[in-house]
């Protein structure tokens, strides 16, 4: 059931939260869902700054260390695709990604990754982003992909995509967080938390594109990031996915995470107007175990900052 | 310390100094120092330049400085400076290479190769950057030793990746590395194995013979040598002469005559090693009179030969065949001059080259396909590579301004060249397949690519619905990103063409760039 709680109440059930936090509440498998007692499967946090959205949605959901033990190398994987700068909203807002690896890093991760296969100049990207920078400020090592590095995986449960050459330090890390930005995207309507995951994908991933309704799910089911926290700080709400024309951009100062990759999605079309029925990949994801993406069924909370 | 010490030291320092520009070239203007110094300041491409296109070449204006130094003091630039003439010296000291007398014979070649370029040049078909020892070296260093290093680091670090731990290092040095020098993927140019092979025959020859090169072909050196004939620091031989021959045998350019006292001053690239090693001090170079030359003499009927030849070469140029197949697709990089200008100014020194490879990949070298006076000059393959968008690295390395240096604002509207479906190919079109990477990958913010959705009809009758992108010619600037990510393998469903190209007129008025359609 989705609710919005008042702030009292959340920093209320927040500081429950930190009594409870000793209590190694168990990694979420994606077959059951249903919530931990007030613990939603989707937060959505507005307003205040990047990190206060980041840490107040992590909060709601019971706090990073349920995905981030001590000693873990974690892989947090934005959108650093495009030579943009962080006001063009082409790629993850930089601080949001400082904030997720701050957050990891203070849960006492041994090393937080951050990467991405960008589609322009690798070295471009990762600089005019501005996540190279932040990201490293806040304790990351932000390297580029190299092609050593991909590794053919066989996907035999896939019925479409039967495998493809993914990253390996991606699928070998104990914890991937995928922070995508929410933006338009005009083959697949839009491109959020599943659309992300192609960042790991070697080769000529552009063939993802003849059926890319069919393919993401599949891919989102086999890489299974164990968070998904879409970024929507500024949107693209046309000539995504990477903009360049000031008019496009639309501010939201929004977070939605959720270890429901597909949830995540289908919540995030609402900030385009959109139903998350519009999108084929996110309809077809139900096949999938990927999280409910019906509105209305999801168990979310909002927090207003 | 003797002097013959400082050389070498000067020789070694400028030789580092060399590979730290050609290292930082992938900086462009960003970095402090001009990164095609060593280009910019060669007398002998500016002098040349400037006669083929008729005007001064404004970044080439510090070539004054060695153009006055060598006037003053003949070819120290060959003995003291020069990259390449520092590389013939540590291969021939790893390979003991002798002194060889008999490549005194081949002396006069290389004044008569000059002449011909000089008077080719006249015609307006410059071709000295063949054998000029500077561009040949960035050249080389390009298109064969650069890519051969970058493609070893590469094969090592998929070795090494295998090795769990090592795994984080070596993605930390791989981006360290892509930060600089060497660009994160393996790149090759088609004319690569070819300048290998110059590169291992010129340093075959320098194992034969000492600083064969300089003697016999290199046209700088022969500039130097004629612009520098009238030098001040000289060879003087005293009575003390004991006439041991000693100084004959370190002569690595056979400047010294067989009488051990007379010296060919358009030869002598002021080594003093022949200082260095006379035992009765008899040899000094100093500026004071009572040095005795041997003179070059270039006979008139070879000079008048060679004259001909540079015209001959000249005309050939001209009425090259240029094939207007390839030479419509021939995309030139933003901020080129006008075509004849391009060829004319060009030198082949590939800086834009390897400024390119560590960001769009987008520039190779072409064969014939701009003619023969266009013959290995840069243009854009959208299938090795795009124009990204946001950059403006070849125009701020070309050191003779066949590509104008343009800010970031122009380049963006710089039109290149445009986009066309290939509706045979292109995958919506010929299969009835949704694709439209290409329109994703267009960087001009009001996309050029658009599309269209209509219902497409297989041939089992069934119907979809599907995109159909097409080209907003007016918004399209041939960056060439979506040929680069068209994903059909083989022939991509777009092409660009030089359409609509817009080409520079490499004078800077009032108001900045002043442009110019082609
Ligand atoms: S166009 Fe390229 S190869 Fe030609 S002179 Fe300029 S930088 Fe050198
Ligand atoms: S502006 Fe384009 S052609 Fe020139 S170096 Fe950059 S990517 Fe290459
Ligand atoms: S990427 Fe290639 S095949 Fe796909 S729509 Fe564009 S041109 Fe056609």
């Amino acid at each position: 059931m989705g609710k919005l709680i008042d702030r009292r109440k959340f920093i209320k059930s927040a500081g429950l939260l930190a009594v409870g936090a000793t209590i190694d509440l168990p990694k979420l498998s994606f077959a059951k869902q249903g919530g931990l007692n007030n613990i939603p499967d989707l937060a959505v946090a507005k307003g205040g700054t990047a990190s206060e959205r980041v840490a107040i949605a992590l909060k709601m959901l019971g706090g990073i260390n349920r995905w981030v033990k001590p000693g873990d190398t974690v892989v947090v994987k934005p959108n650093i695709g495009w030579d943009r700068r962080p006001e063009q909203a082409a790629d993850t807002n930089p601080e949001v990604v400082a904030a997720v690896v701050a957050q990891c890093i203070n849960t006492g991760a041994k090393r937080v990754m951050v990467f991405d296969r960008t589609c322009n100049n690798a070295k471009r990207c990762y600089h005019n982003s501005g996540i190279a920078e932040a990201a490293e400020k806040a304790g990351a090592i932000v390297p580029y992909t190299i092609e050593a590095g991909f590794k053919y995986y066989d996907m035999p449960e896939n019925k479409y995509l039967k495998g493809w050459s993914l990253y390996r330090p991606a699928m070998e890390a104990d914890c991937l967080i995928n922070v995508p930005i929410a933006k338009h995207h005009s083959l697949a309507g839009l491109t959020l938390g599943m659309k992300n995951l192609m960042g790991i994908m070697g080769d000529d991933r552009g063939k993802i594109h003849w059926n890319i309704h069919k393919y993401l799910p599949e891919l989102a089911a086999f890489i299974k990031p164990q968070l998904t926290i879409i970024d929507a700080t500024r949107i693209l709400i046309a000539n995504g996915p990477q903009g360049g024309n000031p008019k496009d951009i639309k501010q939201l100062d929004t977070i939605i995470a959720s270890p429901f990759i597909a949830s995540a999605d289908a919540f995030a079309t609402t900030l385009f107007g959109k139903k998350p029925q519009d999108i084929g990949y996110i309809v077809n994801s139900v096949n999938y175990n990927l999280g409910e993406i019906d509105i209305d069924k999801i168990n979310y909370q909002v927090e207003r900052i | 310390m003797t002097i013959r010490k400082v050389r070498i030291a000067s020789q070694l320092f400028f030789f580092a100094f060399f590979l730290y520009l050609f290292w930082i070239t992938s900086k462009g203007a960003a970095s402090r120092i001009p990164p095609d110094l060593f280009l910019r300041s060669n007398p002998l491409l500016a002098v040349v330049i400037s006669i083929s296109v008729r005007i001064i070449i404004p970044t080439m204006i510090v070539s004054v400085i060695l153009l006055v130094i060598g006037i003053l003091l003949g070819r120290v630039f060959c003995g003291w400076v020069c990259p390449l003439g520092t590389i013939f010296d540590i291969t021939s000291k790893i390979a003991k290479t002798p002194v060889r007398a008999e490549i005194k014979k081949v002396h006069k070649f290389k004044y008569y190769l000059l002449i011909a370029f000089f008077i080719a040049a006249i015609f307006g078909f410059q071709a000295v950057f063949y054998f000029d020892p500077i561009a040949m070296t960035t050249r080389i260093f390009t298109t064969a030793l650069l890519p051969t290093v970058v493609e070893a680091v590469n094969f090592l670090f998929s070795l090494l990746f295998n090795i769990q731990p090592l795994q984080i290092p070596l993605m930390e040095l791989q981006s360290s590395l892509a930060d600089s020098l060497i660009p994160l993927k393996p790149y090759y140019f088609q004319t690569g194995v070819f300048w290998g092979f110059v590169f291992i025959i010129i340093i075959g020859f320098e194992i034969y013979g000492r600083r064969f090169f300089c003697q016999s072909v290199c046209p700088l050196g022969a500039f130097y040598g004629i612009i520098g004939k009238a030098q001040l620091l000289r060879r003087r031989v005293s009575e003390d002469c004991i006439a041991c021959g000693e100084c004959l045998s370190v002569c690595k350019t056979n400047a010294i005559a067989e009488d051990y006292v007379s010296t060919d001053f358009m030869e002598c690239i002021q080594c003093f090693n022949c200082v260095d090693v006379c035992p009765t001090k008899a040899t000094v170079m100093d500026f004071k009179s009572g040095a005795k030359a041997q003179k070059t003499d270039l006979t008139r009927r070879t000079v008048i030969a060679s004259g001909i030849g540079g015209l001959a070469f000249a005309t050939l140029g001209s009425v090259s065949y240029i094939r207007p197949s390839s030479a419509s697709k021939l995309i030139r990089p933003p901020g080129s001059v006008d075509e004849t200008e391009f060829v004319e100014r060009c030198v082949r020194c590939y800086q834009c080259l390897r400024a390119c490879a560590t960001s769009g990949n987008f520039l190779q070298p072409s064969l014939l396909e701009g003619g023969l006076k266009g013959l290995l000059t840069p243009y854009g393959v959208a299938r090795t590579g795009y124009c990204e968008f946001n950059c403006t690295l070849c125009t701020e390395v070309c050191p003779t301004g066949a590509i104008e240096r343009l800010d970031l604002e122009t380049k963006q509207k710089t039109v290149i060249g445009l986009a066309h479906f290939d509706k045979e190919i292109c995958l919506p079109y010929s299969k009835g397949v949704e694709c439209m990477v290409c329109e994703e990958h267009c960087p001009t913010g009001d996309k050029a690519i658009k599309f269209t959705e209509k219902e497409y009809i297989y041939a089992d009758g069934s119907k979809k619905v599907l995109k159909f992108p097409y080209i907003m010619e007016d918004i399209c600037i041939g960056c060439g990103i979506c040929v680069y990510k068209c994903p059909v393998e083989g022939s991509p469903g777009i092409y660009i063409t030089n359409q609509n190209q817009q080409r520079f007129d490499g004078k800077e008025n009032d108001n900045g760039k002043q442009e110019k359609q082609g």
